[in-house]
């Protein structure tokens, strides 16, 4: 399978999984659509060989994250409005947490959605966001704690 | 709460107008730019004290990557002039460290009347021959460089270690004059040895490389893929690294290869006379 046939079967595969990471990082919706768009570039000037399913995901993602970091150092302001503009929360309680998350910092934010969402162990998502094991455990915390107090005392 | 986050983020689905441009993106065209060294100067930049610079992108040939068949992992082009070289590329094989290290100490003895001191960009040309030579064959981009020499009295090289580093992409150089590997701190048992061009490499995947941020402790740079090679050629013995990001085997392999062929075909300057022009 050559690499434009292969960029087909990613990007249906993995194009909802990577925007919704990108927003999560970015809170921009027209950002989060340029870093999945060069994450998809990354992958054809690179040309990874992949040794299983997960590899795939994960390098995508760490792709996907790296673009996202280097966005955050150079952007001025960040347009959550936006986002529930052009994804409407389908539920009160789902834009109540969405607006509760999107509160945290980058960083705690990149670590509950890979956490809660992916569901990768706090040692992948070092791997993937370039951090320490310590660091992810310390940002998910972090957010933990924020989240608590934002909501009422429940839980994530 | 959790659900909740979950439910918000299984609604968001790229829309068709978005879906249409991922799937009609393509690989960036990588421009071949000539420069002459000398017009680079300005971007040079030496610290005092650290030694650190930066050979900028002095220019590239174009890889021609294949699959490796045989002996070769491919090869590139050189152009000089109006002529055009292909320069094939030995295929190294790496094995794991599976039957482990250790660690032990050691100590260089110079030899009497030798000096040490910090490396500079003319230092390395010299070394590796020349524009060319870190042009077209090391394809050494983009990196910042530190290191030290040890320097007979002569002025030729007995012992280096240079450090590139860039963004996703670094290099280490030990290099020794003589026969013997240069001593490290870390003796790896790895025993997959490949022979290039009637010298023995050995070649063996090594360690990541991760540097951390001073202020935030964070992990600033994550280099997981890595390649090191063990040889002795032409009066040195070498131990040559190369970082790379995830996914990036075939660009490290590539690059040491290159290195190697260089050290074995045409050898280090190690006599540091600059060649004549």
């Amino acid at each position: 399978m050559d690499h434009s046939n292969r960029l087909e079967t990613l990007v249906t595969q993995y194009e909802n999984t990577l925007l919704r990471a990108a927003l999560a990082i970015l809170g921009d919706v027209s950002e989060a659509e340029d870093a999945v768009q060069d994450a998809f570039v990354r992958y054809l000037e690179k040309k990874p060989a992949f040794r299983d399913a997960d590899h795939q995901r994960a390098w995508l993602l760490k792709v996907l994250a790296n673009g996202c970091k280097s966005r955050l150092r150079t952007r001025k302001r960040r347009g959550t409005v936006e986002l529930l503009d052009c994804y409407p929360a389908p539920d009160e309680r789902s834009k109540e947490v969405l607006v509760a998350v999107m509160a945290l910092p980058a960083k705690e934010r990149a670590a509950v959605h890979l956490f809660y969402y992916e569901g990768y162990s706090t040692d992948e998502i070092a791997a993937i966001l370039g951090q320490r094991p310590g660091t992810v455990r310390s940002h998910l915390s972090r957010a933990r704690q924020t989240l608590r107090e934002r909501l009422k005392g429940e839980d994530l | 709460m959790k659900q909740a986050y979950q439910t918000y983020m299984d609604s968001v689905e790229v829309s068709p107008a978005l879906h249409q441009k991922l799937l009609g993106l393509s690989a960036p065209r990588r421009e071949i730019r000539w420069r002459r060294y000398g017009s680079l100067a300005a971007a040079l930049v030496v610290l005092i004290g650290t030694a650190a610079f930066v050979l900028g992108r002095l220019g590239a040939n174009r890889d021609l990557f294949t699959p490796h068949h045989g002996s070769s992992i491919g090869g590139y082009e050189v152009l000089e002039g109006d002529a055009s070289t292909y320069v094939e590329l030995p295929y190294i094989a790496y094995g794991t460290d599976s039957t482990g290290s250790s660690l032990v100490d050691y100590a260089l003895l110079a030899p009497e009347g030798s000096v040490e001191r910090e490396l500079t960009e003319a230092d390395i040309l010299t070394l590796v021959g020349g524009e060319t030579a870190l042009e077209a064959h090391l394809d050494w981009e983009g990196l910042t460089w530190s290191g030290q020499g040890i320097f007979l009295s002569d002025g030729s090289l007995w012992h280096l270690y240079l450090w590139g580093e860039g963004s996703d992409l670094a290099v280490s150089l030990d290099l020794l004059a003589g026969d013997e590997i240069p001593p490290d701190c870390v003796i790896t048992e790895a025993d997959t040895v490949t022979d290039v061009m009637g010298v023995s490499v050995k070649g063996y995947v090594s360690g990541i490389y991760g540097k951390d941020d001073e202020e935030t402790g964070e992990t600033v740079v994550w280099l997981p893929e890595s390649r090191t090679v063990e040889f002795a050629a032409n009066g040195a013995g070498y131990r040559f690294q190369v970082y790379g990001s995830e996914g990036e085997s075939q660009r490290v392999e590539m690059l040491v290869s290159r290195f190697v062929r260089l050290a074995i075909a045409d050898g280090l300057n190690l006599t540091m006379t600059p060649a004549e022009q």
